[in-house]
């Protein structure tokens, strides 16, 4: 039994001396400097994006939310409120169609004297967006938003403060445009146009801009 | 399970809908409407923002009622003096309520602005008529539910070369379009106020709105009788002092706060609790023969702190405010203010008419004729 297993080892042994020795044609790991096959490399990279296209990302993006307002308005005919909203941006079906969940916070801060009236919108949504345009560096989306408002309205005149809350569900078009930054970050504007569904009727258009990150 | 999703698109989401457009309709409402604006309370400059319950509203998104709407436009009224004429141009208020408990909340400025407007000329239109019940300006003003607030009037002052857009001010403005008297009211926007803009005062508001009461209880009466003004008296200037006075002194009732106009501008000489006097100074500027020198504030604050001592010495401003509201139509007929068709007067006539109105409460009258003679100066000789 001692003699085979020591006539197994004596052959694996040479068998493998003969293979290193063998002249080496094609390297297990290309060297680095070579430029031949820095090629393959790059061949590499661009399947490996093809495969990042289809994740989520996050976004952080800062702006205004526009209200229409027939008596007084701080641009053409809108009122503004200054914020932001969070995001994520989620690949469903098929690569080129997302799903875009969003919490936002706008706020207007309207005085006149010493009365205050500070209205806020605390916004929670969802766009569906079908990718367009699909470049390298840019791609151009076009939607559907719907808006789930929580509204709170304070006045405020001296030290008193008085307030009211209401619900409102808005909807309409939507368009997003994404520029490539670095690789995992990209730099994103977001616009839109939204009706409430309930009385009164008005037009509200929302315009942010910031960052989306890979995940 | 495609019963369940049959249920749902059929029955659930035209539920929804339809909840959604009858829980937020703002448009239709029957009754008194309660929302909140910003009252004063008890005290001096003391506010609360609370529930008001308006009591003559037909449409709350509009802002419009029995007592008027609340109106705004954004171009100049002077440079398009169309707008005022026709009212083409002049848009209700753009508003948004909110809903606390069982009380709307204005959701932005100028819904709280067109709150206040309307709940202000109400309060004016119940008080004079909770004085008065004979003086029901629904029946005595033609159109009165078309009287017009607009809200952030855009009107110039000043002379060509230096007109500038009136700013910090409230106005009632009634304007002749044919046979037809439209009365407005504008609210300036605000730029120096530091304090309650005049728009949301409601003692300022009211003044206004006693200028529109004197226009129809005395202005348009003597109009349709032919009445004529004297010179042998200063009747022109001693009529815009009492028109002022008057004013600020049902302002006053209307708020319960003697100093309501320096919760807008605090350093004005207009608190009716400080006592002033028909001096000599005073009364020369108001006989004097120019506008220049002539300010219908001065003589009128003079005749508000007067009313309001009598008020409180008599323990009852509704007596006086009653009494008030008398002479301004009583002014055609009493003896010391009028004769053959012929108005001719001064502050001293007006204060025998008046006392003459009160002489139905003896107490209140002699304690009217006492504050004459203590402030009328050569006004009160004779008295």
């Amino acid at each position: 039994m001692n003699k085979y297993v020591f006539l197994l080892f004596i052959t694996i042994t040479g068998v493998n001396s003969v293979f290193a020795r063998l002249p080496k044609t094609v390297p297990l790991l290309p060297p680095r400097e070579s430029g031949g096959v820095a090629n393959n490399i790059k061949s590499k990279t661009i399947n490996s994006r093809e495969v990042k296209k289809d994740l989520m990302t996050a976004g952080v993006e800062i702006g205004t939310l526009m209200r229409s307002d027939s008596t007084s308005s701080d641009l053409l005919g809108m009122q503004l409120f200054v914020g932001g909203r969070v995001s994520l941006n989620i690949p469903v079906m098929f690569s080129s169609f997302y799903l875009t969940p969003s919490i936002g916070y706008f706020r207007k801060n309207q005085s006149e004297g010493s009365v205050a009236v500070v209205q806020n919108v605390f916004e929670g949504g969802i766009k569906a967006q079908y990718r367009f345009v699909d470049r390298n560096n840019f791609n151009w989306s076009l939607g559907v938003a719907n808006r789930f408002d929580y509204l709170f309205s304070q006045i405020k005149v001296y030290n008193q403060s008085s307030g009211g809350q209401s619900f409102r569900y808005r909807v309409g078009p939507s368009s997003g445009l994404q520029f490539k930054v670095s690789n995992n970050l990209k730099f994103t504007t977001d616009l839109e146009f939204t009706v409430p569904v309930t009385s009164p009727m008005r037009l509200f258009g929302g315009l942010t801009t910031g960052l989306a990150f890979d995940l | 399970m495609l019963s369940n999703i049959t249920y749902f698109v059929r029955f659930t989401v035209p539920s929804l809908f339809l909840c959604f457009l009858l829980g937020c309709n703002q448009n239709a409402l029957l009754g008194p409407t309660s929302i909140t604006v910003i009252q004063p309370s008890a005290g001096h400059c003391q506010y609360a923002i609370a529930p008001a319950t308006f009591q003559t509203l037909d449409n709350m998104q509009e802002m419009r009622g029995k007592v008027g709407r609340v109106l705004h436009s954004s171009k100049n009224l002077d440079e398009n003096p169309e707008i005022l004429r026709t009212g083409i141009g002049l848009k209700p208020v753009d508003t948004e309520f909110f809903k606390a408990e069982n009380s709307y909340v204005p959701a932005d400025l100028d819904t709280l602005f067109a709150a206040s407007l309307y709940y202000s000329v109400e309060l004016g239109y119940l008080q004079t008529k909770r004085l008065d019940p004979n003086i029901d300006l629904a029946l005595i003003v033609p159109n009165f539910s078309d009287t017009r607030f607009v809200h952030r009037a855009i009107r110039s002052s000043g002379g060509y070369g230096s007109r500038s857009e009136k700013s910090d001010n409230a106005e009632y403005f009634p304007l002749k379009v044919g046979s037809t008297l439209l009365n407005y009211f504008f609210s300036y926007p605000t730029e120096e106020v530091k304090d309650i803009p005049l728009g949301l005062n409601m003692g300022i508001m009211n003044h206004e709105f006693t200028h529109m009461v004197f226009q129809h209880l005395f202005y348009e009466p003597g109009t349709r009788r032919n009445m004529d003004v004297g010179s042998t008296k200063p009747t022109a200037h001693t009529l815009a002092a009492l028109d002022e006075g008057n004013a600020d002194y049902l302002g006053f009732l209307a708020v319960q706060d003697p100093g309501y106009f320096l919760c807008s501008f605090p350093y004005e000489n207009r608190d009716l609790g400080r006592p002033k006097a028909f001096t000599t100074d005073v009364i020369s500027r108001i006989e004097s023969g120019s506008d220049d020198a002539f300010d219908p504030h001065e003589g009128g604050a003079v005749w508000a702190a007067i009313q309001y001592e009598i008020g409180q010495t008599l323990g009852n401003h509704q007596v006086v405010g009653k009494s008030l509201l008398r002479l301004m139509s009583n002014i055609l007929d009493c003896p010391s203010t009028s004769s053959n068709n012929t108005l001719n007067f001064n502050f001293g006539d007006l204060a025998r008419c008046h006392t003459n109105i009160l002489s139905s409460d003896s107490r209140a009258q002699q304690i009217a004729r006492q504050v004459y003679q203590k402030y009328l100066g050569s006004y009160g000789a004779g008295l």
